[in-house]
C-alpha cells in the first residue's frame, strides 16, 4: 500500500509535550489535533512511502509493539481527514476494525475543526443569559448582551 | 440687547462666548443677560453678610412679625452699648407668608440687622442656621418672642469675653409675666411629649451670683461660641427635641451646660397653649433619631408616648421611625426635593425632605435646575452635611452627593444663569455619583444617583479590581438610573435592562461588562470556562452557557480552591492564566441568576496569573454518573477553540496562545453530575493540591 501526504506545503506543524500534535492547515481552513499515535503515523508519512514503512517508523518513534495493523489505522484516519492519500488498500481495511492485541499503545485518533465551525462556536460563545431576561426579574431591553 | 426669545438670547450668548468671562464686558452684558434669563419670583433675599462682630443675636421666626419687631427693637433700644459688637440675625422660616416683606424691610431700619429666608423645611432646628449664618465668635440664639432684663445683654458680652476657648453652652433664668423667678434648668422628666420638665435652682436667685452647671434647659435662649457649635441632626423636621439632646452633645464635646443668674430672659406663652396642633410623629420620629445619632436606649421615649397617646396609636408612629431609620435612604443627612409635590417624593422614600424650588429660567429650564443643584450644595456645604440625595423630576430621578463631591461640583458648576447657560452649551451636565474601572485595558465608568445602586455597583462590578480616577476616558458608560418605580440599566446611554432592584440588574450588568473587556482584549485571549486555582496551577472547565459551570466553581471555591472566574479564562501569549475575578452568577436551581462573590464561598480571588495544569470539558449530565477519558493536548487546545469567543480567523495568534496554555496541562472530557459529587471527583482526579 501506498501514503503520500496530500499536502506538503503551507501546513503549520506542532508538536505537544504529550507528543500529540496539532496541524493547521490555512488553505484549507482547518485545525486537526492528532493524538501520539496519529501523529506518529504523520511522521511517518513525511515523503511518499508504504504501510510497512509506516510502521516500521512507528515502532522506532513510538512503542516497538505498533503493528503493520495499528499503522493502518491510523494512515485511515488520516486519510479520511484528507491529510494523506492511499493506493492499494487492502480490501475489507476500515477504521471500524477492532485491535483486541493492542494493549499500551492509544488508538489513532484525529480530530478535525474547520475555520467555519470554529467561527460559529466563537458567536455562540458569550457570557450568557440571553436578552430576553435575566436575574429576579429584570428585563433586559436590548439585544447587546452576548448569547 | 436680548429679546425673551430664544433667538435673540442664543444669538447674545454666542457674542459672549468670544468674551473673557474677566472682562467687564462680559460682566456687564452677562448681568443684563441674567435678567432675562432668570425670572424674579417677588421672595424677599437673603440681607448682604454684614461685618464681622463679637456677637450675633438670632432668632428664627415664622408669620410673626410683631414679636419679632418688639423682640429686635427691644435689644437695640435698651442695649445701646453692645450695637456695636453686636448683630442680629432674623431667619424668616416662611419668607412666602405675610411677614416676610415686613421683616426685610428691618434691614433698612436696625442697625447690624440680617435678615434671611429659609423655606426648604420647617421646624424648630432651622435654629441650626443661625449658627452657619452667623459671622461672630459667640451666638446668643432666642425665640423671637423674648425679653431681656436690663443690662443682661451686656453683662453676656463681658462675660463671653472671657470664654474664648469655651465648648460651654450657657443659658439664664427663665422670669416669668410677674417678674418672679420661674426656672432655671430642666429636670430629666418625661412630660407631655418632651424631656424636661423647668426646676428652679435657688442659685439663680441673686442676679449677680456666679455661673452654675445645670443638667439641661428649655431652648428659648442659649449662647455658644460658634466653633463649638455641636449641631443638629440634619434630619429632623417640625417640632423638635432639642432640649437633653443639645445638652448631652455639649457634654460629649467635653463642654458643660452653664447657667448665667444675670441672663434672665422673659418668654411671651400663648395664652391657652400654641396655635397649631402638636405633630405627634415628628416628635417620635426626631426623639428616636436623637436617641440613635446618641446611641441611647429608646425605651424611655416608648414608654412616655405609650402612656401619653396610648400603646395603639403610639405604635404606627414608633414602626414609621423605625422604618426610616432602618431604610436605605437614612444614611442620607438630608433628602432635597427639586419641584413637584413634596408628599410623593416623601413617600417615596419614607423620610420628610427638604423642598426647593428650582429658579424659574424659561428660556431653559436647565438653568434653573443648576441653579438649584448649586443652592444644595451650598446649603450641604454650609451645613456641614457628608451625604445628600437630590430628588427631582417625573419619573423622579436621584442624584447623590457626598462631600468629597461637594466643593469640586460647587468649583465646576457656575453660579449665574448666563454663565451655566454658556456652560450647557458646551456640554456641560450634572453628573451623578461614579467610579471607573480598569479592567484589561477597557475603561469602564459606571454611575448611578441611586443609593441602592450605587451600593449594588461599587459591590459588583469588577470587586476586586482598583477604583480608578473617573476623568479617563471611559470606553464603555454604565448607568443606573430610577425612572418611576424602575431602575433602569444603560449602556453608553442604551437601555439594557430595568427591574424593580438594584440586585435584580447585576447578572445584566455583568454580562455587558464581560462583553465590553472580551471584545477590546488585546495581549490576552478569552476562553468560555469556569476557572480555579489549586496548588498553583490552573483548573479549566470550559463550557458553553447553561452548562453549570459557575455553580461547579463555586462548589469548588468552597473546598479551598482560588477564584479566578466562573465564566472567562484570559490566556497570555505564554500560556498562563490570568484571573477574571467578576462575581459569580448562580442559579441554584432557579431560573434566574444571582451573583455571588468568592469571599462569600470563603475564597480566596487570585491576583497573579497561574500556568494552567488540567483542562476538563465536562458535559452536565444529572441522570448519569461521573466519567471521564484522557484526551490528548491537541485534543485540549481543539476544546479551547471552541470554547473562545474570538474567531481564529481573525486572530490566528490565539492557537499559539492556546498551544502554550495546554502544554502543561492534563486534559480530560467526559461528563459530571452533581456539582458536589464532580468536585469530589475533581479532587480525586487532580490530588488535593493545596
Amino acid at each position: 500500500m501506498q501514503v503520500e501526504r496530500t499536502s506538503t506545503n503551507d501546513l503549520l506543524v506542532d508538536k505537544l509535550p504529550d507528543g500529540s500534535k496539532l496541524i493547521v492547515d490555512p488553505k484549507n481552513e482547518t485545525v486537526f489535533a492528532l493524538n501520539a499515535t496519529a501523529g506518529a503515523a504523520w511522521d511517518a508519512c513525511s515523503g511518499p512511502t508504504t504501510l510497512s514503512k509506516v510502521a516500521e517508523d512507528m515502532q522506532r518513534s513510538l512503542d516497538p509493539s505498533v503493528t503493520e495493523e495499528l499503522a493502518l489505522q491510523s494512515i485511515l484516519q488520516l486519510q479520511e481527514k484528507k491529510l494523506v492519500t492511499t493506493s492499494g488498500v487492502p480490501s475489507g481495511a476500515t477504521r471500524r476494525q477492532v485491535f483486541a492485541t493492542l494493549s499500551a499503545i492509544a488508538l489513532p485518533v484525529v480530530v478535525s475543526l474547520t475555520m467555519a465551525e470554529q467561527r460559529a462556536h466563537a458567536q455562540s460563545a458569550g457570557s450568557g443569559g440571553g436578552a430576553t431576561t435575566s436575574g429576579g426579574g429584570a428585563t433586559t431591553a436590548a439585544a447587546t448582551t452576548p448569547a | 440687547m436680548p429679546d425673551d426669545g430664544m433667538p435673540g438670547i442664543e444669538y447674545f450668548l454666542g457674542v459672549l462666548d468670544q468674551i473673557p468671562p474677566s472682562s467687564d464686558a462680559f460682566g456687564h452684558a452677562s448681568r443684563i443677560l441674567d435678567s432675562h434669563l432668570l425670572r424674579p419670583n417677588g421672595a424677599p433675599k437673603a440681607s448682604p453678610l454684614g461685618p464681622e462682630r463679637f456677637l450675633t443675636i438670632a432668632m428664627a421666626t415664622y408669620d410673626e412679625y410683631d414679636a419679632t419687631f418688639f423682640t429686635v427693637q427691644s435689644i437695640r433700644m435698651y442695649n445701646p452699648e453692645i450695637a456695636d459688637e453686636t448683630a442680629i440675625l432674623v431667619l424668616d422660616n416662611h419668607p412666602s407668608g405675610p411677614s416676610a416683606a415686613a421683616l426685610k424691610c428691618l434691614e433698612e431700619k436696625v442697625k447690624g440687622y440680617r435678615y434671611v429666608p429659609y423655606d426648604r423645611f420647617t421646624g424648630t432646628t432651622v435654629k441650626d442656621f443661625l449658627f452657619r449664618e452667623a459671622n461672630s465668635e459667640f451666638v446668643l440664639v432666642m425665640d423671637s418672642h423674648v425679653l431681656f432684663a436690663p443690662g443682661a445683654l451686656a453683662k453676656l458680652v463681658a462675660f463671653l469675653k472671657t470664654q474664648h476657648h469655651s465648648k460651654d453652652l450657657f443659658q439664664g433664668p427663665l422670669i416669668g409675666d410677674d417678674q418672679s423667678l420661674r426656672g432655671t434648668h430642666f429636670d430629666p422628666i418625661w412630660s407631655r411629649g418632651m424631656h424636661g420638665q423647668w426646676g428652679i435652682d435657688q442659685r439663680a436667685a441673686d442676679p449677680d451670683a456666679p455661673p452654675f452647671e445645670i443638667p439641661m434647659q428649655g431652648m428659648g435662649v442659649f449662647a455658644c461660641r460658634k466653633q463649638a457649635w455641636p449641631g443638629f441632626n440634619p434630619r429632623f423636621q417640625g417640632f423638635c427635641v432639642e432640649e437633653g439632646y443639645l445638652h448631652d452633645k455639649i457634654r460629649r464635646n467635653s463642654g458643660k451646660v452653664m447657667c448665667l443668674p444675670f441672663l434672665r430672659w422673659l418668654h411671651r406663652f400663648r395664652p391657652g397653649g400654641v396655635p397649631y396642633p402638636l405633630n405627634w410623629a415628628d416628635r417620635v420620629r426626631n426623639y428616636l433619631i436623637a436617641y440613635d445619632e446618641l446611641r441611647l436606649d429608646h425605651a424611655p421615649v416608648r414608654e412616655h408616648f405609650e402612656s401619653l397617646l396610648g400603646a395603639e396609636a403610639a405604635r404606627p408612629l414608633f414602626e414609621a421611625a423605625q422604618r426610616e431609620i432602618a431604610g436605605p435612604y437614612y444614611g442620607f443627612d438630608a433628602i432635597f426635593a427639586i419641584d413637584g409635590d413634596p408628599a410623593r417624593y416623601q413617600e417615596m422614600v419614607g423620610a420628610p425632605v427638604r423642598r426647593v424650588a428650582a429658579p424659574e429660567t424659561p428660556w431653559n429650564p436647565e438653568i434653573g435646575r443648576v441653579l438649584a443643584h448649586r443652592s444644595i450644595l451650598v446649603e450641604a456645604v454650609q451645613q456641614d452635611l457628608r451625604r445628600i440625595l437630590i430628588l427631582e423630576g417625573d419619573p423622579v430621578r436621584e442624584i447623590a452627593y457626598e462631600s468629597a463631591d461637594f466643593e469640586r461640583v460647587l468649583a465646576e458648576l457656575p453660579d449665574t444663569p448666563t454663565k451655566i447657560a454658556l456652560w450647557l452649551r458646551k456640554g456641560g451636565a450634572l453628573q451623578a455619583h461614579g467610579f471607573g474601572v480598569r479592567a484589561f485595558g477597557c475603561n469602564i465608568r459606571v454611575e448611578t444617583a441611586c443609593l441602592e445602586a450605587r451600593t449594588i455597583l461599587e459591590r459588583y462590578v469588577l470587586p476586586s479590581l482598583p477604583r480608578m480616577d473617573s476623568s479617563n476616558r471611559p470606553d464603555m458608560l454604565v448607568r443606573v438610573a430610577r425612572v418611576g418605580e424602575q431602575l433602569q440599566l444603560s449602556v453608553d446611554d442604551v437601555v439594557v435592562a430595568s427591574a424593580g432592584r438594584a440586585i435584580d440588574l447585576v447578572p445584566a450588568l455583568v454580562r455587558v461588562v464581560d462583553e465590553a473587556v472580551i471584545q477590546r482584549l488585546t495581549g490576552l485571549r478569552a476562553v468560555h470556562a469556569g476557572t480555579v486555582v489549586l496548588g498553583g496551577r490552573a483548573l479549566l472547565l470550559p463550557g458553553a452557557t447553561h452548562a453549570g459551570k459557575s455553580s461547579l466553581v463555586a462548589e469548588l471555591l468552597r473546598r479551598g480552591a482560588t477564584y479566578f472566574s466562573d465564566e472567562y479564562a484570559l490566556i497570555d501569549p505564554q500560556g498562563r492564566v490570568h484571573p477574571y475575578p467578576r462575581p459569580l452568577l448562580l442559579r441554584n436551581g432557579c431560573p434566574e441568576q444571582f451573583p455571588v462573590l468568592a469571599g462569600e464561598c470563603n475564597a480566596p480571588v487570585g491576583d497573579a496569573p497561574a500556568p494552567v495544569g488540567w483542562i476538563l470539558s465536562l458535559d452536565y449530565q444529572p441522570a448519569r454518573t461521573w466519567a471521564i477519558e484522557a484526551v490528548p493536548q491537541s485534543e485540549g487546545l481543539l476544546t479551547l477553540l471552541r470554547n473562545t469567543p474570538h474567531v481564529l480567523a481573525d486572530l490566528p495568534d490565539i492557537v499559539g496562545s492556546f498551544q502554550r496554555a495546554v502544554a502543561g496541562a492534563t486534559c480530560y472530557t467526559g461528563r459530571r453530575t452533581e456539582a458536589k459529587d464532580a468536585a469530589d471527583e475533581i479532587f480525586r482526579l487532580v490530588g488535593n493540591p493545596s
